[in-house]
């Protein structure tokens, strides 16, 4: 095990849990020497995120290189004796893991270091608990054992029921008994593995989970149910739309970063785990529940007038490709639908990241969460129209958009599948997608403005979705790095040949 | 001792059962109720687990039942001191998040790691034990609910409150056995190894 991979991993994991109370005192010490009030002071907390979010894109990079000479990474430490080891692991997955996380983080906090925070105490509190959930999420992405990904996973739901406080008791009530629920299926699912196999180590569930062919099947239905749970994805969705439609703000790190984890938890167990067998006889039910989920959150997104559920019904919408490109990693020829989930952990964090930040941004600025009330706000915002504009166009897979090559790659793994009704339904979904986000976009910057309408928008207010938007435009120009990466996770991660 | 064990497990998931079910269709507002709360239906649970753990080492003739129901008891008495102490407490809130996080089994808390040695060892015995293992799991999951709501309860009921050591004691060590099990792991294995035998 190389030593540097090691404390790149260490390192990976200490960077947000160390910046959580760091981020909840240092603000607090610094505004007794200038004020609580001071804007730099406010926007302190968000500035650490950021940072963080960078490190851990950083981390990813200097993961790349070590993986270049040795395609796994892992570092074991002393749990329980004999019985769990903590182990973490690294491979070309959990780099696609860590670059979704890390640059959702940093958009995360270059927006709300522009967010019109008046206080020091609550965007202290929020980022604070932020850290800590994207401490568990790394821990997540890094887990080289089911036990240590079952800790970190159930770890995120305490930061995650804290910040949904903000939403009211109700709303985190019914959050916490939804993701409890999706938890308590996870760990059936993964008991199911472990006893199938015999242990939890991830490679060795990899190569003994052959055998039980029944026994895998029901646990990877569990498994599969679990996480959708927890993202909130068709039908499983209810929790998301009511924690949004009272708190946004607090719910939105959370909606967030569930969202990246369970597709992370997706490509990690079904196509990652789960003997080819098992997939495809899963095919058509993910295929099917992908398309209803495309089709069902584009056409609520499209009716919609209230700027959180319009964003809830998107995350449903995007969430809906990643079930088609799992299940279109059933087919016969499975490589093509594995890439199309790989590039969309990305796109998700992209697209559906800088979509739901901008729109956050703007109901911030306006005090406004009703589509009708907003107009004309291209001047006052041009940055923050390109950052959509670049958003909405991810997420409907425009070409020049990194999520045109994930559609394309997830639509060839439906052709493969022999899937063609699913594909041009995915394909229909798309244009439905274009229209409910062109719709928000025209709405909001162009027409006439109301009356009484003037908000202030400063650059860091469009840093954090700008950023996200920016990225997908280089991505999707240059989309070699991308390719290279998804190739050699295909070959070393899941066995299979890029073609 | 198989007969023993075996019959260790079936009291065991009578416990947790009959536990349970007191906890979800306990009748609220009446006088005793309120004045002792979920903690009898909820420690008739926690002994279960714990019984479970030691029915199913002397069962299949593996330490790790007998470790993880020791280590249980160790945590489910820290929970249940803290869902005790909690609401009169300042931080009341969050102990009785730590309390009940750990008594239905959450990471990263002591509850997590003691119910999953549990599992683990009734995933020896085939698929009898995976049912085994699903009905401690749903046993987990419907106790959820109801310290929840008293979680909700006790949180917004006012009165004076104090700031003692003991709480802040019993939740650290709950997260300790958390992040580091083998504290208490270390000492108890030659006593679960004895039990086993």
């Amino acid at each position: 095990m190389e030593a540097r991979g090691t404390i790149l991993l260490i390192w990976a994991l200490a960077a947000p849990l160390v910046a959580s109370p760091l981020v909840y005192l240092l603000p607090r010490y610094t505004a007794r020497l200038r004020g609580p009030q001071a804007v730099e002071v406010i926007r302190a907390p968000g500035w650490i995120s950021a940072v963080v979010g960078l490190l851990l894109v950083g981390v990813a990079l200097g993961l790349l290189a070590s993986l270049h000479r040795q395609p796994v990474l892992g570092a074991d430490f002393l749990w329980t004796r004999e019985y769990f080891h903590f182990r973490l692991r690294a491979d070309f997955l959990t780099v696609f893991g860590l670059l979704a996380l890390g640059l959702v983080g940093t958009g995360w906090g270059l927006a709300m270091a522009g967010h019109p925070y008046r206080s020091l105490p609550p965007t202290a509190r929020v980022q604070a608990l932020w850290l800590l959930l994207l401490g568990a999420a790394v821990g997540v992405v890094l887990a080289g054992d089911a036990v240590v990904f079952l800790f970190f996973w159930g770890a995120a739901l305490l930061p995650a029921w804290l910040l949904q406080q903000g939403s009211g008791a109700d709303t985190a009530r019914r959050f916490a008994a939804a993701a409890y629920l999706g938890d308590v299926f996870l760990l059936l699912g993964v008991i199911g593995f472990w006893a199938a196999a015999g242990d939890s180590y991830l490679p060795y569930l990899r190569a003994a989970l052959g055998a039980q062919e029944k026994l895998v099947g029901l646990s990877a239905i569990l498994l599969i149910v679990g996480l959708l749970m927890r993202a909130g994805s068709f039908p499983f969705h209810g929790w998301l739309r009511g924690a949004w439609a009272k708190g946004p703000l607090e719910t939105l790190p959370v909606a967030l970063l569930f969202l990246t984890l369970s597709a992370y938890g997706l490509i990690r167990f079904v196509p990652g785990l789960t003997p080819p067998d098992v997939v495809a006889g899963l095919r058509w039910p993910l295929l099917l529940l992908g398309a209803a989920s495309v089709l069902y959150g584009a056409f609520r997104a499209l009716l919609e007038r209230d700027l959180s559920r319009i964003a809830t019904y998107a995350a449903v919408n995007q969430l809906g490709y990643l079930a088609l490109a799992i299940g279109a990693s059933g087919a016969v020829v499975a490589a093509p639908g594995v890439a199309g989930a790989l590039v969309y952990l990305l796109v998700l964090g992209l697209g559906w990241g800088a979509f739901c930040l901008s729109l956050e941004a703007i109901a911030a600025r306006t005090r406004t969460r009703d589509l009708d009330a907003l107009g004309g706000l291209f001047a006052h915002a041009p940055g923050l129209a390109v950052a959509m504009i670049l958003a909405v166009l991810t997420m409907c897979g425009c070409p020049g958009l990194l999520g045109f090559l994930g559609q394309r790659l997830l639509f060839a793994g439906g052709m493969w599948s022999r899937a063609w009704p699913i594909v041009v339904l995915g394909i229909f979904g798309s244009a439905l997608t274009a229209a409910y986000g062109l719709r928000v976009v025209a709405r909001i910057f162009w027409g006439e403005r109301p009356r009484g309408l003037a908000p202030h928008f400063d650059l860091t207010g469009s840093a954090g979705p700008l950023l996200l938007g920016v990225v997908s435009l280089v991505f999707g120009v240059w989309s070699y790095p991308v390719l290279w990466l998804a190739s050699a996770a295909l070959a070393t991660v899941f066995g299979m040949r890029a073609g | 001792m198989a007969i023993l064990g075996a019959a260790l497990t079936v009291a065991a998931l009578l416990l947790i059962g009959g536990g349970t079910a007191r906890l979800i269709w306990a009748p609220r507002g009446a006088a005793a109720d309120r004045r002792v709360g979920p903690l009898p239906a909820c420690a008739l649970a926690q002994a279960g687990y714990v019984l479970l753990g030691l029915g199913l080492s002397l069962r299949f003739h593996d330490p790790i039942g007998a470790s993880g129901g020791l280590l249980h008891l160790v945590t489910a008495a820290a929970g249940l001191g803290l869902l005790h102490l909690a609401p009169r407490e300042r931080y009341s809130r969050l102990y009785l998040l730590a309390a009940v996080a750990s008594l239905v089994g959450l990471p990263p808390l002591g509850g997590f790691i003691s119910k999953l040695l549990i599992y683990r060892a009734a995933l020896a015995g085939g698929r009898l034990g995976l049912v085994v293992a699903a009905l401690a799991v749903g046993a987990s999951l419907a106790s959820l609910p109801p310290l929840w709501s008293r979680l909700d309860e006790e949180s917004a009921s006012e009165g004076s409150r104090r700031s003692s050591l003991l709480p802040a004691l019993l939740a650290v060590t709950l997260l300790a056995l958390g992040l580091w099990p083998e504290l208490a792991l270390g000492p108890l294995r030659p006593l679960a190894a004895a039990l086993t035998r």
